[in-house]
């Protein structure tokens, strides 16, 4: 047992550094074109606002639309520490995280102490206000946000930022403090009557979830080298529900597919954004009447699995 | 002092059409137990056909009654196609359900119509009139007027008639309703084309009172709406209207008093502190899940 | 001291008064049982003891703690654990997380470790896990582990549900309705089931069921309910023989020999 862990993780490192140092090779010899490089750095940064996006709505059962919100805290907040205040770029991330959080904790814990479902409400408004706000605060740019942010992430601080981030969150939700969060989302009632703390943990995956889209907006704004206001309206938040959905609630592999499916489609379809954003409004009614559980359901494709498929492969071949 | 009047009678008059808009959110919420998100899209529809009968050259009363119509065969419309499928799914789905119907009414809209802004030819004369030094203009009347008449309409529908009274049976108990004989789903689809039908009421005055009409003009107002239905107490509809005219009066003496920036922060602020300090809302009863 | 002490509790739900002035003292090991027809306001006994109402007044005080204001994760914390009449398990979850939920509220381990899998994280998960699955073995059902809770039979359902709650490690379990949805055969262990527990956990139980002869099989003592008021209490015997439980559930189902 334990010396088949090793060799499944041993074989995910080898996978994760070929993937790693193939697309490296690729950008370090201009194999890459810059659309390509521009499309691979979003698919990372929308895998991890899916993940921690499906932290909230998929493992806890609470509606968040106001990630694209979070994402604005944590890149504006990483900016005004490395542009202004002139800090490294890691500590401007830490405090990107840091005050998502706490904005995070500040809407979550009144609206979801007692009706989750308002949530939803309460976070699409947030994430309007801090657009409204960030187009009113001349120290940020206003309108026009803020330019020239210096490139300080590279592909290593994005591919392993978002290995980073789902190996955090798979740790958490196969904890005790996932199940708890698990258990809620399955009936809060009876979760709260197994000794579970259910304003604790919806709180507790609320902030994280926030944090991590602070993470995500850290890490776009010092790619991208502009953030503006409008890029972090609603219609991002949409966006992630819609590859949260889409790959299904509560599951990880779902959402880098999800992520990487919708970039693709944003990609195909940047110029017809009313035909895109109702061909996603579409899929998001679709998905929720016939297919809550996304593509993916709760299941993961794991080395587990994988290595199950494998054996079927053997035993049939071995039956030939 | 004056200017604190003239501030008030401002937030009457928006305060009403947030009214308008939270009576139908609070219906729906009531039978329900669904924040309908499309609510403040219907709203945009209504805005829209109201635009359209009016430049077609119809007076303001035909636009705003063709525009109710057209918006309860709407709100019928996306109970049956986006809602009912869900009514025995997950919170969460019949939430996700609802946005996907919001947003495909609102780029729907965009991509026929263009996201251009437009504006009501003039219906009404536009005088303003001066009452010791605080002006009325006819919008005000017009707002205040229509917003009388409906609700009073409302009441007579959901306390004096017999339709009125299953609504409220099947937002008490659905299964009860059932045994009794009520039809719930066609109950249902009643609350939604009534709230949908004032949602377009308030669309058309919302597009003549900010003389704009376009896609999005939906968002805001529907989400504050909805923060005045919980004001109020959600699932209540005199909580709803006072919630809305409280709201409306807090948003017109912010941005009257300097702060026109945080005006649309002033609902969510709102939202938030009611939670924390009577989340059942001003009217509302505290409502216990059965276990 | 008893164990439980709830008296002039009352609870009522806009006009409706579900509960009117209960008294009840349960002393460390009894096995009570609560009966009444529909609607007497038996489970809202229950759901004013786990938090999940508040009262409307009176007093309930559990090894010497006030009750009142506690929320359910607190009281399930201090000691009481319940089923639900209507079947809340987690039902797209694992039979065995279903009862790891319940025991690991007494045996967690930090947030860190749980991030980056540390020693505690690996300690602590191999003794919620082997917990557990020792008390599905008690309750038959060890082999069913790795199945969905949703998917398991209604009987087995109604066994996990007291699993789940004995996971709590608690003094005092509250059933409500363990019984219903049961075949004969399936409630005659049942019976055999909730005094082994009893015995074996050192627990008390207070009982809500409907099939009579599940409570006067099982039963020290019942209480019956009748329109949120006690009418009558008793051993098993005096409690057949009453004039008033028969007249309450004459038109009923009346009572059951
Ligand atoms: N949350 C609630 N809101 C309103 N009324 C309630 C609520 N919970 C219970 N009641 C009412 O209180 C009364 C007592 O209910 P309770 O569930 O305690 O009965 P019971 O004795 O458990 O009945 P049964 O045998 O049917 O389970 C009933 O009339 C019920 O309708
Ligand atoms: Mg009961």
């Amino acid at each position: 047992m334990k010396e088949k862990n090793w060799f499944q993780t041993l074989i995910i490192f080898i996978v994760l550094f070929a993937v790693y140092g193939v697309v490296q090779l690729g950008i370090s010899e201009n194999l890459i074109s810059d659309y390509y490089q521009t499309n691979i750095f979003l698919a990372g940064i929308n895998i991890i606002l899916a993940a921690t996006l499906n932290l909230i709505n998929g493992f806890t059962g609470h509606l968040s639309l106001g990630h694209a919100g979070f994402m604005a805290v944590g890149a504006y907040t990483s900016v005004v520490v490395t542009m202004k205040l002139g800090y490294p770029f890691p500590l401007a991330v830490l405090a990107g995280m840091v005050f998502a959080a706490v904005v995070g904790f500040i809407i979550g814990l009144p609206t979801l102490r007692l009706r989750g479902d308002y949530l939803a409400i309460a976070t699409l408004g947030f994430g309007e206000i801090i657009r409204v706000i960030l187009v009113n605060v001349e120290y940020l740019g206003g309108a026009t946000g803020i330019l020239g942010i210096p490139r300080l992430v590279n592909w290593t601080w994005l591919f392993w930022g978002t290995v980073l981030t789902l190996v955090l969150i798979r740790n958490f939700v196969r904890s005790s403090h996932g199940r708890a969060c698990l258990a809620i989302r399955e009936n809060e009632i009876a979760a709260e009557m197994m000794g579970v703390n259910s304003t604790y943990y919806k709180v507790l995956a609320f902030v994280l979830g926030a944090a991590g889209a602070g993470f995500a907006g850290s890490l776009y704004a010092h790619y991208f080298y502009v953030i503006q206001p409008s890029k972090f309206s609603f219609l991002l938040s949409f966006d992630i529900l819609v590859m949260v959905m889409v790959g299904g609630l509560g599951s990880l592999t779902g959402s880098c597919v999800g992520a990487l499916l919708l970039t693709v489609l944003s990609a195909l379809l940047q110029n017809f954004p009313e035909f895109r954003m109702v061909l996603y409004a579409v899929m998001l009614i679709i998905s929720a009447i016939y297919r809550p559980q996304g593509l993916f359901g709760d299941k993961e494709i794991s080395a587990q699995l994988l290595s199950r498929w494998g054996g079927i492969f053997r035993a049939t071949s071995r039956s030939e | 002092m004056q200017e604190f009047f003239q501030q008030l009678l401002n937030g009457l008059s928006l305060g009403s059409i947030y009214a308008l808009i939270a009576v139908g959110y609070t219906m729906v919420y009531g039978i329900i137990q669904l924040i309908n998100f499309a609510h403040g899209d219907v709203l945009m529809v209504g805005a829209y056909v109201g635009l359209g009968m009016a430049l077609a050259g119809f007076g303001l009363v035909p636009s705003i009654l063709v525009a109710m119509l057209v918006c309860a065969v709407l709100g019928v419309v996306l109970e049956r196609v986006a809602y009912r499928p869900l009514r025995n799914a997950s919170r969460l789905a019949a939430l996700t359900s609802a946005i996907g119907a919001s947003l495909f009414l609102e780029y729907g809209m965009m991509a026929v119509f263009s996201p251009r802004t437009r504006s009501y030819p003039v219906l009404l004369p536009d005088k303003i009139y001066n009452f010791y030094g605080i002006r009325i203009a006819t919008k005000d009347f017009l707002i205040l007027g229509t917003t009388l008449v409906l609700v009073v309409f409302l009441q007579y529908i959901v306390y004096r008639t017999k339709t009125g009274k299953a609504m409220r049976a099947v937002s008490f108990d659905k299964d009860a309703a059932r045994l009794m004989g009520i039809n719930v789903d066609s109950t249902i689809a009643v609350t939604f084309a009534l709230g949908s039908a004032l949602a377009a009421a308030a669309g058309v005055l919302i597009g003549i009172y900010f003389n704009a009409v376009y896609p999005l003009m939906g968002l805001m107002p529907g989400l504050k709406a909805f923060v005045a239905a919980v004001l109020g107490g959600i699932g209540n509809i005199p909580g709803a209207m006072v919630g809305g005219i409280l709201l409306g009066m807090t948003e017109a003496l912010v941005s009257g008093y300097g702060g026109s920036m945080f005006r649309d922060a002033v609902a969510f602020a709102i939202l938030i502190l009611i939670l924390l300090v009577k989340p059942t809302g001003l009217l509302g009863t505290r409502v216990e899940e059965k276990v | 001291m008893p164990l439980l002490e709830v008296s002039k509790l009352s609870k009522s739900f806009g006009g409706l008064v579900a509960l009117y002035n209960f008294n009840l003292a349960v002393e460390q090991g009894e096995l009570i049982g609560l009966i009444g027809p529909n609607g007497a306001g038996k489970t809202t006994v229950f759901n004013l003891l786990t938090g999940l109402y508040p009262p409307s007044s009176g007093k309930m005080v559990f090894a010497g703690k006030d009750l009142r204001g506690k929320k359910p994760h607190q009281i399930t914390r201090m000691g009481i654990a319940r089923t639900f009449q209507n079947i809340r398990l987690f039902g797209n979850l694992t039979v065995l997380d279903n009862v790891k939920i319940a025991y690991q509220s007494g045996h967690n381990y930090g947030l860190i470790p749980a991030f980056f899998r540390l020693p505690p994280f690996q300690k602590k998960e191999k003794e919620i896990e082997e917990a557990s699955l020792e008390l599905l073995e008690i309750f038959r059902l060890r082999e069913r582990a790795g199945e969905r809770a949703a998917n398991l039979p209604y009987g087995e359902q109604r066994r996990l549900e007291i699993a789940r709650a004995l996971a709590t490690k608690p003094r005092l379990l509250l059933l409500d309705e363990p019984a219903a949805g049961m075949n004969p055969q399936e409630t005659k262990e049942l019976q055999s089931l909730i005094r082994w527990i009893r015995d074996h956990f050192q627990l008390t139980v207070i009982l809500i069921e409907h099939d009579m002869s599940l409570v006067m099989g099982v039963c020290e003592r019942v209480v019956v309910l009748d329109y949120g008021s006690i009418i009558a209490e008793g051993t098993p015997e005096e409690i057949k023989e009453d004039p008033r439980v028969i007249e309450a559930y004459l038109g009923e189902e009346g009572v059951a020999s």
